[in-house]
């Protein structure tokens, strides 16, 4: 009997999980019948099928190790507002699910790769994975509440009214790659969607793409949360349902801090020399980029700008080493100092000076070292300057009693002190619209405890289950905050709204946990548009 | 031959083993994680095994098989314990297996990794070839994570049916996919027989 071999096969084969039709099962009998050919495959494919049977085999201890906490202290993680969250996640699976058992949720499940492009950045971009957003993708609208990046060419300045014939300009202006607030719209106008913005105290408006329709204001997202977690000497990096995205194996690292654009992780791992640390880059997927430096200081201070790091060296008793992700002759040396802080404006640093008696100054100079001034000379104990997203002051933590302020504002033109807080705190850190400093305060009655302070003068705790908070970090959307912070005696990774609602328990470390950083990530449909 | 063996696509799970865990009596949370960690007790080897021919690197199965167990602890919680455990984890497990694989493959490509990263052979992938056979193994790495997850399943005793419900694909496409990978595995072994 003339047949077809290779429909045989694929009968035999569909015969081994499925139910074939009558007519099916025929031709697929008559063929075995008559031809020897075909018996042979069909036996080789069913004794194939026995070949595959399960294999045991024993996880490694660390794994056994891992599993069991995470059940053991999952069960404390279901409480309270998260209960709420896991009822959520568990009404998605059930209407994701089959009738019956019920199946794993399809709906938590991403579908097709995610594409995560990278902000605007002044370095050339290299080909590389981008990974890591739970956000909602596809549409290029902006969230009136969140935060944009701007990614034009140069510096546009914001405007009284939206239109490009609309009222005038205002002095404020935004960089490429610097963050907005969005306060308001989209207003239509000549086929341009404006947006009302803010950047610190300043509003006005941005057109969200220029004159060929190419996309110019793009929402940033949260991307994954990456934690140093010492117990399993791992960089993890967790999404926003407390799934483990990546991770990376890095014995002793100390420092964890995303880039500005959310496409490089650069990470303080012990160097080649004892006592001194590396600096490491890591890709959107965990992937290794490389050693940008080596031999600098045992606890570098990271510091991304646009599209350069700052880190501390050693060299003559500490200096501000800053280096390229990207181009290796990218490299300065650029003095003595410590503490460096980039302003959200291109190119220039904020770095603590050195003065008599452990004082330090607050200085500022470009990133290759040259036209260093001195913001604030030597008068106050000063530690963790952070340049605001606005670029107009720095918070800072200065701290004896002789100053007005715990955390004190520099206005960064004139070096005039303003107070924020007499609190004594941690590092203070900025929210993305520049309107509020999230920081832990240190002693007194709220000893441990998050806190926000507003420019307004009025610092309110963000009330938080757990005790000895630090690491605070905003969200890049501005909506969270997050933290690690000790619960039932374990160091958990946490994010939360700053009201205080929403409160996220993400990852628990095995004993204590490190540097909190959160990557940003841009709208992709904005990206996808040509030439962005 | 092919034939006699029952096909039902009605079948239940009767050739996977159920399990006779009972939800232990105690504090609710308590039993909870009680039961999540004696089904881990019980079927972390074969679970543990399973994830790792999925993914073929013994990294990304610890992760699955910590975030799948953490998800069964959910499900018990909401909803009590599934009626057979380790199927229950098994179509997580491919869930995330096909999922993850969508995400990663351009890390995989991509690497080496940090510090620590194993790079020869690790000791899970020469057990696994050790055991079902260096040539089936070979074949199996030449396949699409999908296919290889759909084979490991059938092997496992899910059903087509059920296998279509696990990896979130219509019956009809996890029959061609099912189809094909059998036909792929058959004709890699073919090449390497002659």
């Amino acid at each position: 009997v003339k047949h077809d071999h290779d429909r045989t096969l694929e009968l035999a084969a569909t015969a081994l999980d499925w139910r074939l039709t009558p007519v099916e099962a025929t031709e697929l009998n008559a063929a075995i019948r008559t031809c020897a050919s075909c018996r042979g495959a069909a036996s080789t494919l069913a004794s194939t099928n026995g070949g595959l049977s399960p294999v045991s085999v024993e996880p490694p201890r660390h794994v056994d190790v891992a599993v069991r906490r995470s059940v053991l202290l999952g069960r404390r993680r279901f409480s309270g507002a998260a209960l709420l969250l896991a009822g959520v996640l568990a009404t998605v699976a059930l209407l994701g699910g089959a009738m019956g058992v019920a199946a794993p949720s399809v709906q938590t499940v991403r579908n097709g790769p995610p594409v995560v492009p990278a902000l605007a950045s002044a370095t050339p971009r290299p080909e590389s994975a981008r990974q890591g957003s739970d956000e909602p993708r596809g549409s290029n609208r902006l969230d009136v509440g969140g935060v944009a990046v701007w990614s034009g060419p140069g510096r546009v300045a914001l405007r009284t009214e939206p239109g490009h014939d609309q009222g005038s300009t205002t002095e404020a202006g935004v960089q490429p790659g610097q963050r907005v607030a969005v306060a308001a719209g989209p207003e239509v106008l000549g086929g341009v969607d404006w947006y009302l913005v803010t950047l610190g105290t300043t509003r006005g408006w941005l057109p969200a793409s220029d004159a060929v329709g190419q996309s110019r204001l793009r929402a940033v997202r949260n991307g994954v949360v990456s934690v140093v977690d010492p117990g399993t000497s791992s960089v993890v990096s967790v999404d926003r349902s407390g799934g483990v995205s990546w991770r990376v194996d890095a014995a002793g690292v100390t420092d964890a801090a995303w880039s500005r654009d959310g496409r490089f992780l650069a990470l303080a791992v012990p160097g080649s020399v004892t006592g001194r640390a590396a600096i490491r880059l890591v890709g959107t997927t965990g992937e290794d980029v490389g050693v940008v430096a080596e031999d600098v200081a045992v606890e570098p201070w990271l510091d991304w700008g646009a599209g350069l790091l700052a880190a501390v060296t050693d060299e003559g008793g500490g200096s501000i080493l800053v280096v390229s992700p990207v181009d290796p002759s990218l490299r300065y040396v650029a003095g003595a100092g410590s503490s460096p802080s980039w302003s959200p404006v291109a190119g220039r640093l904020a770095f603590l000076s050195s003065r008599e008696g452990g004082r330090y100054g607050l200085s500022v100079m470009r990133a290759d070292g040259a036209n260093p001034t001195t913001l604030v000379d030597g008068g106050l104990p000063l530690q963790r300057p952070a340049w605001s997203p606005d670029g107009s002051r720095l918070a800072i933590l200065a701290g004896d009693g002789a100053s007005r302020c715990r955390i004190c504002l520099i206005v960064a033109r004139s070096g005039e002190v303003v107070p924020l807080t007499t609190e004594f705190g941690g590092t203070p850190t900025w929210s993305p619209d520049g309107r509020s400093v999230a920081f832990v305060a240190s002693g007194g009655a709220l000893h441990g405890q998050l806190l926000v302070a507003g420019l307004d003068g009025v610092s309110r705790e963000v009330s938080i289950p757990g005790t000895d908070i630090r690491q605070p970090e905003w969200s890049p959307d501005g909506r969270y905050l997050a933290f690690t912070a000790l619960v039932d005696g374990r160091r958990q990774l946490g994010i939360v709204q700053p009201d205080g609602s929403d409160l996220q328990w993400l990852w628990v470390g095995l004993d204590e946990l490190g540097s909190v950083s959160w990557q940003p990530t841009a709208d992709p449909a904005a990206a996808q548009s040509p030439g962005a | 031959l092919i034939a006699a063996r029952p096909l039902d696509v009605d079948e239940s799970a009767a050739t996977v083993p159920v399990p006779s865990l009972a939800v232990p009596k105690g504090d609710r949370t308590t039993r909870h994680s009680d039961y999540v960690l004696a089904v881990w007790e019980q079927h972390r080897a074969s679970l543990y095994g399973f994830a790792v021919r999925v993914t073929r690197n013994p990294t990304v199965a610890e992760d699955l098989v910590q975030d799948a167990f953490l998800r069964l602890l959910r499900e018990v919680q909401r909803s009590g314990p599934p009626n057979d455990p380790r199927s229950w984890l098994m179509r997580v497990l491919a869930n995330l297996g096909v999922s993850r694989a969508r995400r990663a493959s351009v890390a995989e490509r991509l690497g080496p990794r940090l510090v620590n990263r194993e790079t020869g052979e690790s000791p899970e992938m020469r057990i696994i070839r050790k055991e079902h056979g260096a040539v089936l193994d070979a074949a199996l790495a030449r396949l699409g994570r999908d296919e290889r997850v759909v084979l490991l399943l059938a092997a496992s005793g899910f059903s087509g049916r059920e296998i279509a419900s696990a990896i979130g694909r219509s019956e009809g496409a996890t029959r061609t996919l099912l189809c094909r990978s059998r036909v792929k595995v058959h004709r890699l072994l073919g090449e390497d027989d002659g």
